[in-house]
């Protein structure tokens, strides 16, 4: 019995070493946990920090929003004023224009185009009588310096001009001379941007005309550069000047008090371009006016600049291929140059 | 005589132990059988139980960690979301500011519009102030 005991005990002991095995196995099972505390940790950490840049980028979407919302604000109150600010001016022209035609009276012909528009007005003063045009001109190019057949040398009325370029309405433009058998431009005469023979400077003698962008030029140009600058597309000359700056200019002794046909260029202050012609030497119909007289009755018509033109028998008004004046000779004196304004 | 009689019972008692120990080591095959039997089922219950135990233990383990990962995955997600919603707040803001850049330079188009208006008023009411 003794040897039976002792063979179990033998043989259980293996098994008492596995159990006491197993009994120490869970402490090294725990080691093969995952050691996910420090990830835990940290997770919590990026969490924290998270959440700290949600709430700051949050704080952030408010700031831009609203400063979105101050721009849209402020955009809209300048659109609202430049609105204003447009009509205003709009206001303030239609003002201008109003207090122009109410000092020119019905227009007795009118024209309208994406060039041009001419209002035509007749010009009936004690002992003169004549026509204005007033010109806004959309395109520079709508009005043109016509050479007598298109050079130097030749001459040619108004009406042929205008007829020859297919012109709305027509003035006889600068002063000439005869040299030669010639009939030539006086002073400096600049068609589409250039000079015709070339520059002539001259103490008295202004030049008058447009320039690249439709402005109106006009002055007295001693220098070539002086004028160059100042991009010249098309302009005639003769003289005096009558009005500079809204302000009477000097007038020659021996110009001043004579009554003659006159054709005037002008521009007002808000930049409408002003064509006169004046009949004369008609008793029964007009006497012609003396430049002191035509002064006056330019800064009546709130005329800005005013450039006396060659006048005479030259004094022609064309409208609509029709001859709205009366020219002193009796028909229309052919000239060297004529200005022209395209429909 | 006497230590005849003690020689003999001496070697009477060491015969019946050796008889009985020849009786003792030479088990019958079945008790051998037997013997071996209870051995093995001793070694089945005991690899049975062991191995029931160590599953039983790495059970708890495997538990434990898809438990943590789980938690860790669900953290994770939530900071995912997270970073998501970060990206899309910045992104919106980033597109709000671009806005806001494109507003602010159409704002100064319009302040520069409004001024080029208020000299054109200027010079219009200049104009106005010429008329006759």
């Amino acid at each position: 019995m003794r040897h039976v005991n002792l063979f179990l005990v033998f043989s259980l002991a293996p098994f008492i070493g596995l159990l006491l095995f197993f009994t120490g196995l869970p402490k090294s099972l725990q080691a093969l946990e995952m050691p996910l505390k420090s990830l835990h940790e940290g997770t919590g950490v990026i969490e924290g920090q998270l959440l700290e840049i949600r709430r700051d980028t949050g704080i952030l979407s408010e700031t831009v929003l609203e400063q979105e919302r101050l721009y849209q604000e402020q955009s809209n109150i300048l659109e609202s004023l430049a609105g204003k600010s447009q009509e205003h001016r709009q206001l303030s022209d239609g003002i201008y224009e109003e207090r122009i035609l109410a000092m020119l009276g019905p227009p007795v012909g009118t024209h309208r185009s994406g060039r041009v528009e001419i209002k035509v007005f007749k010009l009936d003063e004690l002992g003169y009588r004549g026509y204005i045009a007033k010109i806004k001109l959309f395109d520079p190019g709508a009005l043109k310096v016509v050479l007598a057949g298109d050079k130097p040398g030749n001459l040619e009325t108004t009406a042929n001009a205008v007829k020859r370029t297919g012109a709305i309405l027509g003035i006889n433009g600068g002063g000439f001379y005869n040299a030669g058998g010639k009939s030539l431009p006086i002073g400096n005469t600049v068609i589409d941007g250039k000079l015709v023979g070339g520059f002539t400077p001259a103490d008295d003698v202004f030049f008058a005309g447009t320039g690249k962008s439709g402005s109106f030029i006009g002055g007295v140009f001693t220098k070539k550069e002086d004028l160059l600058k100042l991009d010249p597309w098309q302009g005639v000359s003769f003289l005096p000047v009558l009005i500079r700056q809204g302000q009477p200019a000097s007038i020659p002794e021996e110009w001043k008090t004579t009554r003659q046909p006159r054709t005037i260029i002008g521009e007002y202050a808000n930049g409408d371009l002003i064509l006169i012609v004046v009949d004369g030497r008609q008793a029964d119909w007009s006497s012609g006016v003396t430049l002191e007289r035509l002064q006056v009755k330019l800064a009546e018509l709130g005329v800005k600049e005013g450039y006396n033109l060659d006048g005479g028998g030259s004094s022609t008004f064309i409208f609509k291929g029709e001859v709205l004046n009366r020219p002193s000779d009796g028909k229309q004196r052919p000239v060297v140059t004529n200005i022209v304004i395209m429909p | 005589m006497n230590q005849n009689k003690a020689g003999e019972f001496r070697e009477e008692g060491d015969r019946k132990v050796f008889e009985s120990k020849k009786k003792g080591g030479g088990l019958s095959p079945a008790h051998r059988f037997l013997a071996f039997m209870l051995w093995l089922g001793v070694v089945c219950g005991g690899f049975f139980l062991a191995k029931y135990y160590f599953d039983q233990a790495i059970q708890t383990v495997q538990q434990t960690n898809a438990m943590n990962v789980q938690t860790l995955e669900a953290r994770l997600e939530s900071l995912a979301a997270d970073v998501g919603e970060i990206k899309k707040d910045l992104n919106s803001a980033g597109r709000t500011l671009s806005s806001s850049d494109s507003i602010q330079k159409e704002l100064n188009k319009k302040i520069e519009e409004l001024d080029s208006q208020l000299k054109e008023l200027e010079k219009s009411l200049n104009i106005l102030r010429e008329a006759p």
